[in-house]
């Protein structure tokens, strides 16, 4: 996915899940920090939203609404999911370097330090 | 304890665990949908494959993908090119990593209809909440 369709279906994400700042995570956090990211990345038509303390509704709703199969994906050809905290861990605590995150990721997910500078205040990634 | 496991420890205890939150569970929900996009091949391919194609070619339609968002679009295009019906039905019900891979950029959305879709996510809910 290109940023522009980051940042769209991050629009998204804020209405369906009725959240202010929704926080990326997995590959497409790379785009936190920099525009020049992996073919790797720009293939990926999915981007995980980290819902913190969301009820069972909220994901159903990103599900439904925006998430894989959907009419929205269908359409657009790019999609949300939504993941909670038990999505993925950093190694050894989540301070400090980059570390591999343990646990099923679809790419090559590491944590990165938070910047919001290239997503321009509309999402945190880490 | 580790600082690391404590960590994870705080945020074993803090988290609000959501079934519906986990790539396990996506993955499922995914494989679901394709196990039931395979029966529909099975009985009526033409119009499954007909969709298929067309949401390949709404995507590339303007300059929404550039050259790196089309490569998932273009892996498809091959696929469906170059797959029978049996070939295609073994990929998109692959249980392997490459399975869940191909499966996360399928075009055969839309292969059903919105109220059977969500009665597939009701039923891997239940599944997972059981």
């Amino acid at each position: 996915m290109n940023k522009e369709q980051l940042l769209d279906l991050t629009e998204r994400v804020k209405l369906v899940a009725g959240i202010e700042l929704p926080v990326i995570v997995g590959s497409q956090s790379l785009y936190a920090i920099t525009s020049q990211v992996p073919d790797s990345v720009k293939r990926s038509v999915e981007c995980d939203f980290l819902l913190l303390a969301a009820d069972p509704s909220t994901f159903r709703a990103v599900i439904e609404q925006i998430g894989f199969a959907s009419s929205f994906q269908e359409t657009h050809g790019y999609y949300a999911d939504a993941v909670g905290l038990r999505h993925g861990r950093a190694a050894g605590g989540l301070a400090g370097a980059p570390r591999a995150a343990e646990g099923r990721c679809r790419e090559d997910a590491r944590l990165l330090p938070r910047s919001s500078r290239h997503l321009h205040q509309q999402a945190d990634g880490w | 304890m580790e600082a690391g496991e404590k960590i994870n420890s705080t945020l074993d205890a803090a988290a609000s665990v959501s079934s519906l939150g986990t790539h396990q569970f996506l993955d499922d929900f995914a494989l679901a949908y394709h196990l039931v996009v395979a029966k529909r091949l099975r009985v009526g391919p033409e119009a499954v494959l007909s969709r298929a194609r067309q949401n390949l070619n709404r995507w590339l339609e303007g300059d929404a993908f550039g050259s790196g968002e089309r490569q998932s679009v273009e892996e498809w295009q091959k696929i469906l090119d170059g797959s029978d019906i049996e070939r295609l039905i073994e990929i998109i019900t692959d249980t392997s990593d490459e399975g869940q891979r191909l499966r996360s950029s399928s075009p055969l959305v839309g292969a059903l209809t919105p109220e059977e879709r969500l009665e597939i996510l009701a039923a891997c809910e239940q599944r997972a909440t059981a």
